[in-house]
């Protein structure tokens, strides 16, 4: 097996008193699409952040791709961070820009494409995740909620990045909307190399795309497997969650 | 049939004639073999290609089919995934640009424009103004809904805390007009009018004067920042939703605040200006501080104090205004934010002055030597 494409040792968070994460060990395999689920304020958002190199965690090691991230080296961890793609929870656009230019932002800083090329990708992009041609023009105040995290999916895809940070990808579309979204992830899978970690809290929505799913509580990774093996996790939080998830106990494990 | 990841992108003939492309036909793959591209290009389209084993990104695909001169070969073996990429890709290629008409009159429609703009402008500052005394007669009648914290909050953020610099400000404008007058008094020998000169300018015209355009910088740009940011996070939205109004919580205090804020502001101003003003005299006309402040009584007026608190208010009141107006109506982006918030300064110092101009007429008439 290759070496895993993230890696977290030890991790622990506190916000002053609070501790969120508590020698927290976790390894996402190369190629795969890990589901991180936990109850909101569990501190998952927190863990993406760790892993992205925005923050740094109170003690613990965070490898991704085989480096180790610290917000001091940024510079030096550009190219690391350009291989990287990150849907924020709450789509985080530039407010100044267009969608499209939005898109196109990170294909024209990372060189080597003309302006018409990038565009061209950028609406590629913007249709892929179900964005009309007009759409591009708009800025991000004048889009839907739902629009907003298709537009923020185009600007997190745009480079064809080996590793995908997605947090809530799924909250907010329409169920067709969760379906292409499926579809696409897995498209782009076939297409090249692809490891996804996606916070979420629609597990069926998903469940299609998932190799594994860790979950997060008690301030560490308290199960991670395969869907199905996590459901039948003893554990109180786990069996409350997947009881609220499916109160008529159907099936959609993998 | 899946292609193999992360290898570095070949391109190879095969036995029978077959264009044979693997490994990672990325942006990454392909910006370390940028010979690659001119080898696709030197094969022809029309030949049989085979990219099913190549790992293809949309920059890749994008690249391939620019070198392909726009277009599949027909004899194409993909994986549906990549078809499916290219028809996405063709699909999004840029549509026809449209032909810029030339118009000879853009000029004279972009003053047009830029009037009516201002205009509009100043029919909203009237509006806000309007709404401001609408919710002062709602006060009137519902002396409860004083936003009472709110106002304390704004009276100590606009005006205790612009104290120290104020102070700063007022006591070396007050030296330096001191020096440079004294040097041309002590010429005709009339030093003691000194105090007359500092007096009535800085009563009058600078403690007022300074304190605003303080004000302004400070207090307006913030006002400004700060509702154009709730606007642009929906906090306003989410006020009117709840049937609390804008104005009446957010308008309301900071407007008033500056109203009563800043005549003390000004008196505050005035009278370090006059001190540092009495230090240089005394330094450089050898004016005692008893003198000074002996005749200044005598020959400064109480009017022009008056003048110089009612200007402060209508000062204060105009730069309430302006920087609640740019905020309520700041565009829902950054960039725009940043606008608004250059503008609200810049408008709301260019008023200050022209409402001061318009003060010095109108009360000229005070100025008149006594009888
Ligand atoms: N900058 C911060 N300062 C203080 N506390 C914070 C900060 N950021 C997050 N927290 C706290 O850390 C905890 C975890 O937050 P986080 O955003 O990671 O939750 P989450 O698991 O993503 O929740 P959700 O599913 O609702 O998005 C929360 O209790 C939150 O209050
Ligand atoms: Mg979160």
């Amino acid at each position: 097996m290759s070496a895993p494409a993230v890696r977290l040792r030890g991790v622990s968070t506190r916000f002053g008193e609070r501790v969120i994460h508590h020698q927290l060990d976790l390894d996402v395999q190369q190629g795969e699409v890990l589901a991180l689920v936990g109850a909101s304020g569990c501190g998952k958002t927190t863990l993406l952040r760790h892993m992205i190199g925005l923050t740094q965690p109170a003690a613990g090691v965070v490898e991704v791709l085989g480096v180790r991230v610290s917000p001091e080296q940024f510079l030096a961890q550009r190219g690391l961070r350009q291989r990287c793609g990150v849907l924020f929870q709450s789509g985080a656009l530039f407010s100044a820009l267009s969608v499209l230019e939005n898109v196109a932002l990170p294909l024209l800083e990372r060189g080597g494409l003309g302006r018409a090329d990038a565009a061209h990708i950028a609406r590629c992009k913007l249709a892929q995740v179900g964005l009309a041609a007009e759409d591009g023009d708009k800025l991000p105040a004048q889009l839907s909620g739902g629009m907003i995290k298709r537009a923020a999916l185009a600007r997190a895809l745009a480079l064809d990045p080996e590793l995908l940070f997605l947090d809530e990808p799924t909250a907010g579309l329409d169920p067709l909307g969760a379906q292409a979204f499926v579809a696409l992830i897995a498209e782009l899978r076939a297409l090249h190399g692809l490891t996804a970690v996606m916070v979420t809290h629609e597990l069926e929505r998903v469940a299609p795309l998932l190799d594994r799913v860790a979950v997060l509580a008690d301030r560490r990774v308290v199960a991670i497997g395969p869907l199905a093996a996590v459901r039948r996790a003893d554990h109180p939080f786990i069996q409350a969650y997947f009881a609220a998830h499916d109160p008529q106990g159907e099936n959609h494990g993998k | 049939m899946n292609p193999t990841f992360a290898a570095s992108p070949t391109l190879r003939l095969s036995a029978d004639g077959e264009v044979q492309l693997a490994g990672s036909w990325t942006f990454a793959g392909l910006r370390d073999h940028a010979g690659l591209r001119a080898a696709v290009r030197a094969q022809s389209p029309q030949a049989r290609w085979d990219v099913s084993h190549a790992e293809l990104d949309a920059v890749g695909a994008l690249w391939l089919w620019q070198d392909w001169q726009g277009q599949l070969p027909a004899a194409l073996r993909a994986t549906e995934a990549q078809r499916t990429l290219w028809r996405d890709l063709v699909a999004a290629q840029a549509p026809a640009p449209t032909p810029i008409r030339r118009d000879a009159l853009a000029p004279l429609r972009a003053v047009g424009r830029g009037a009516l703009a201002l205009l509009t402008q100043a029919q909203l500052v009237c509006m806000l103004w309007g709404r401001l005394l609408l919710a002062s007669l709602h006060l009137l009648r519902h002396p409860s809904a004083l936003p009472a914290r709110e106002l304390s909050a704004n009276i100590y953020h606009a005006g205790v805390s612009a104290l120290g610099i104020t102070a700063l400000v007022g006591l070396l404008i007050g030296v330096v007009l001191s020096y440079l007058s004294s040097q041309q008094l002590a010429r005709y020998g009339a030093n003691v009018l000194i105090v007359d000169l500092l007096g009535i300018s800085i009563l009058r015209e600078l403690g007022p004067l300074l304190a605003a355009i303080l004000v302004a910088g400070r207090s307006g740009s913030a006002m400004t920042a700060q509702l154009g940011t709730m606007k642009l996070n929906q906090e306003l939205d989410a006020l009117a939703a709840m049937g609390l109004s804008a104005t009446l919580r957010l308008a309301w205090p900071k407007t008033v605040a500056l109203l009563l804020v800043l005549p003390l502001l000004a008196v505050w101003t005035s009278a370090l200006a006059l001190v540092g003003g009495m230090l240089a005299a005394h330094w450089e006309l050898g004016l005692s501080f008893g003198q000074f402040l002996d005749r200044f009584p005598r020959v400064v007026k109480l009017v022009h104090l008056w003048i110089g608190l009612g200007k402060s208010a209508a000062f204060g009141l105009l730069i309430g205004l302006i920087g609640c107006h740019f905020g309520l109506t700041a565009p829902p982006s950054s960039e725009g934010l940043g606008r608004a918030t250059t503008r609200a300064v810049v408008a709301a110092i260019t008023l200050v002055i022209v409402a001061d101009a318009l003060f010095a007429v109108l009360f000229s008439i005070t100025l008149r030597p006594r009888p």
